[in-house]
């Protein structure tokens, strides 16, 4: 039988199946019924109430959307000395990137980064740096800054990203250093960062800095790079709850403390026997790591400072 | 005028006519009751439940919307009205189909071989769907609503169950 005819017989079977009609006893007992009047007052009210509840889930949506927009987004800084930042939406997606010097143009080039994946923009990044020699052996240093509301999620982000950018790097041969940090948005760095054109993140390091040395004034950190500010952390031992430094930084592009031992003797006329008290220091001077020498022979004391990176005697001055 | 036109017009005039609940029983009042019996299995019992379907008709004809969909409405009602009750006297278990030879609609029993068919093989929920479309002539969408079934639940249970008779009167 096909479906057709067995659709047909049921549908003749059961119109076979009927009642006798009680209408009569249904209209007697509907006499003892009150319908259900619709209360158009009440239902009037009820609107008014629905309308308000409508408007106020609207303007919570709206509220939260806005909020969670602001909230949620992140905004990740790589910094060497090209400084290009990358905002990220919350599927880890490039919604936008800026870049904060001529450098990060440079190193940029015509790379569309919109709308990639996280991961595929920080290679492009980091790639394309060591590629134009801003990052290499000698300046071997990465800040990468994660700002974001939720420190969880940026606390997870940051260790994300500074393990790929480690990795990228390790796949050149090249054993970097990243510096990484975190932190929740702030008017003040943000204005900071656009009065001296550089990046939240450098501002925001440059602080922590100074909060642990407050003997160095804010305009006097600001044009060293990511390298210098890594090794002054380094040979000032200092420590940071919230900044996380993996790998060591290269001082290959630095004098070594033989080299200038010997810069400085040689300009004192001095030898290196009659020397009885000798002490070196990095530190910062007019944006330059320095080297800050003092020593003493039998006629007098010296005082030098040397450029870290050029070997340039920037003072010197001796007390008989 | 279609059958279902003048059910949506007279279900419209009940909410200020209440005499129209006449009419209505008039031309509803034998599917809602085969509706009812192909789940209650029992004469008296469908009886009395197409009879409170009725009430509650006349009762909250305010709430239909008119959206074209009056023998759905209906149909909606009688099944609620009827597990409810199942639910509360506790019979969806006790009762069981066979059919009524004190019918006297339903005096042959060799005349209703695929009603016998229905209830031996298939589910309460299969029975309805097939009654509902093949009888009643709700859509499928309608069917998903009255019974609270997606679409594609409601077809493939069709589907299945036309099947299932198929292959019974095949062996």
């Amino acid at each position: 039988m096909k479906n057709k005819d067995i659709k047909r017989k049921i549908k003749e079977e059961f119109q076979d199946i009927h009642m006798p009609s009680k209408k009569e006893k249904l209209l007697e007992d509907i006499q003892f019924v009150q319908p259900i009047q619709e209360d158009k007052h009440k239902n009037k009210h009820f609107n008014i109430k629905w309308q308000l509840s409508i408007l106020t889930i609207a303007c919570i949506y709206i509220f939260s959307f806005i909020t969670l927009q602001t909230q949620d987004a992140y905004s990740i800084s790589f910094e060497v000395n090209p400084s290009i930042e990358l905002k990220v939406n919350n599927q880890r997606r490039v919604d936008d990137v800026i870049c904060h010097n001529d450098d990060a143009v440079l190193v940029l080039d015509d790379m569309d980064l919109k709308n990639t994946d996280l991961d595929v923009a920080v290679n492009a990044v980091i790639g394309s740096m060591f590629k134009h020699g801003y990052i290499s052996e000698a300046k071997n240093s990465v800040l990468v800054s994660v700002q974001g509301s939720d420190q969880e999620k940026r606390n997870a982000l940051k260790q994300d990203v500074a393990t790929d950018v480690k990795d990228i790097l390790s796949g050149y041969s090249l054993e970097a250093s990243v510096v990484s940090q975190d932190y929740d948005f702030s008017k003040e760095r943000e204005a900071l960062a656009k009065q001296y054109g550089i990046s939240v993140g450098k501002v925001t390091l440059i602080q922590k800095l100074i909060n642990v040395s407050p003997n160095y004034d804010f305009e006097d950190l600001i044009h060293l790079s990511i390298n210098d500010l890594n090794t002054l952390i380094h040979y000032k031992h200092l420590n940071f709850k919230s900044i996380t430094i993996d790998g060591v930084e290269s001082h290959s592009g630095y004098l070594t403390n033989e080299q200038v031992k010997s810069k400085v003797l040689q300009h004192a006329h001095v030898n290196e026997e009659s020397v009885y008290e000798y002490r070196d220091d990095l530190d910062v001077q007019d944006n330059q790591l320095i080297y800050i020498v003092e020593f003493t022979d039998e006629f007098a004391k010296y005082h030098y400072k040397v450029n870290a990176i050029s070997g340039e005697i920037v003072s010197f001055e001796s007390e008989m | 005028m279609s059958k279902e036109n003048n059910l949506e017009n007279l279900l419209i005039a009940l909410k200020d006519d209440n005499r129209v609940i006449g009419d209505i029983y008039d031309l509803m009042y034998n599917e809602v009751y085969r509706y009812i019996y192909s789940i209650v299995h029992a004469k008296e019992y469908a009886q009395d439940l197409t009879h409170d379907t009725f009430i509650q008709i006349y009762k909250n004809a305010h709430l239909y919307k008119g959206n074209g969909h009056a023998k759905a409405w209906i149909i909606t009602i009688s099944r609620n009205i009827t597990y409810m009750s199942l639910r509360k006297s506790n019979r969806e278990q006790v009762v069981d189909y066979h059919i009524d030879s004190v019918d006297e609609s339903i005096n042959d029993i060799h005349d209703k071989m695929m009603i016998e068919k229905m209830m031996n093989i298939l589910r309460q929920e299969e029975r309805e769907i097939i009654i509902l479309h093949v009888v009643e002539g709700l859509t499928f969408k309608e069917i998903s609503q009255v019974m609270d079934l997606k679409l594609s639940t409601v077809l493939n249970k069709y589907h299945r169950s036309l099947k299932k008779i198929r292959k019974s009167l095949e062996e």
